[in-house]
């Protein structure tokens, strides 16, 4: 029986031998694609999130958040009632007469 | 199981697959190509999956050997006469080596076993694994195999064979 065995072990070492210098195909589950692509999927999601953030931050600045002021405005005032001017009056020191520039002094 | 881990293994046992998926379609080096490029396809879709009751390794010469029956069934399907003879030719041609023709001389179980008991160092009952037969029934082939191998040999060494 031993003796069967060792010619049938002769021979598959023989096909072994040749088997060695066969081409075999590259294996083409070398690398997951998933995970090549997970750190460029995190960049791309965080520029997202930073560009998004600035432009909100943008258009929060440019609205319009003056607030309305009434003016009440009486056209008869009552007596001792003082009527308001929107006209800021100019102080006499700082006045200067329009005409001050036809006065050529020669 | 992890499945970079998974992958790894795969890896290391991608070359004994291939030529176990060739010892399956009749030592034919483009079917075998086939066969393993299919069975790789499944594992991606999930179709054949590690539920880790087994070796990785009789797992996948399991999943081999289904995939290149499969493959065969479909191709028989399609050869003509004309084919057939054609395909002969080629094999005849392409057989450098003496052993394939003797293999082929033995019933296909009893290749399938004696290969994978004796190239691929597997036990009897992770050939059963493998083929899907009783450990009774892979020992009987085993016998019967090694009896029939035994004879094809010593014919052919007094032939003159190598």
């Amino acid at each position: 029986m031993e003796e069967d065995d060792k010619i049938i072990r002769q021979f598959f070492d023989r096909i072994k031998e040749v088997d060695e210098r066969r081409a075999v195909p590259r294996y083409p589950m070398k690398k997951s694609h998933r995970v090549r692509t997970r750190p460029l999927l995190g960049i791309a999601a965080a520029v997202i999130v930073l560009v998004g953030s600035y432009f909100l931050m943008k258009q929060s600045s440019l609205r319009d958040d003056t607030r309305a002021v009434f003016l009440e405005i009486s056209v008869n005032p009552k007596e001792g009632e003082s009527t308001g001017s929107l006209a800021v009056p100019a102080s006499m020191d700082s006045w200067e007469s329009p005409t001050n520039s036809l006065i050529a002094d020669f | 199981m992890n499945k970079n881990w998974l992958n790894y293994i795969l890896e290391q046992l991608h070359r004994e697959a291939f030529i176990w998926a060739r010892q399956c379609c009749d030592y034919d080096d483009e079917m075998a190509k086939e066969v393993l490029q299919v069975v790789y396809l499944k594992m991606l879709e999930g179709r054949a999956r590690y539920r880790e009751k087994s070796k990785v390794k009789t797992w996948l010469f399991s999943v081999i050997r289904f995939t290149a029956i499969d493959l065969q069934k479909e191709r028989h399907h399609f050869i003509g006469l004309e084919g057939l003879a054609n395909t002969v030719e080629e094999k005849n041609n392409d057989c450098d080596l003496d052993y394939e023709p003797l293999l082929r001389e033995l019933s296909q179980k009893q290749h399938q076993v004696l290969v994978l008991a004796f190239y691929h160092n597997m036990t009897l009952a992770e050939i059963a694994e493998v083929t899907g037969m009783t450990i009774g029934t892979v020992r009987t082939h085993y016998d019967r195999g090694k009896k029939a191998l035994k004879e094809l040999i010593l014919k052919e060494k007094a032939n003159g064979g190598r």
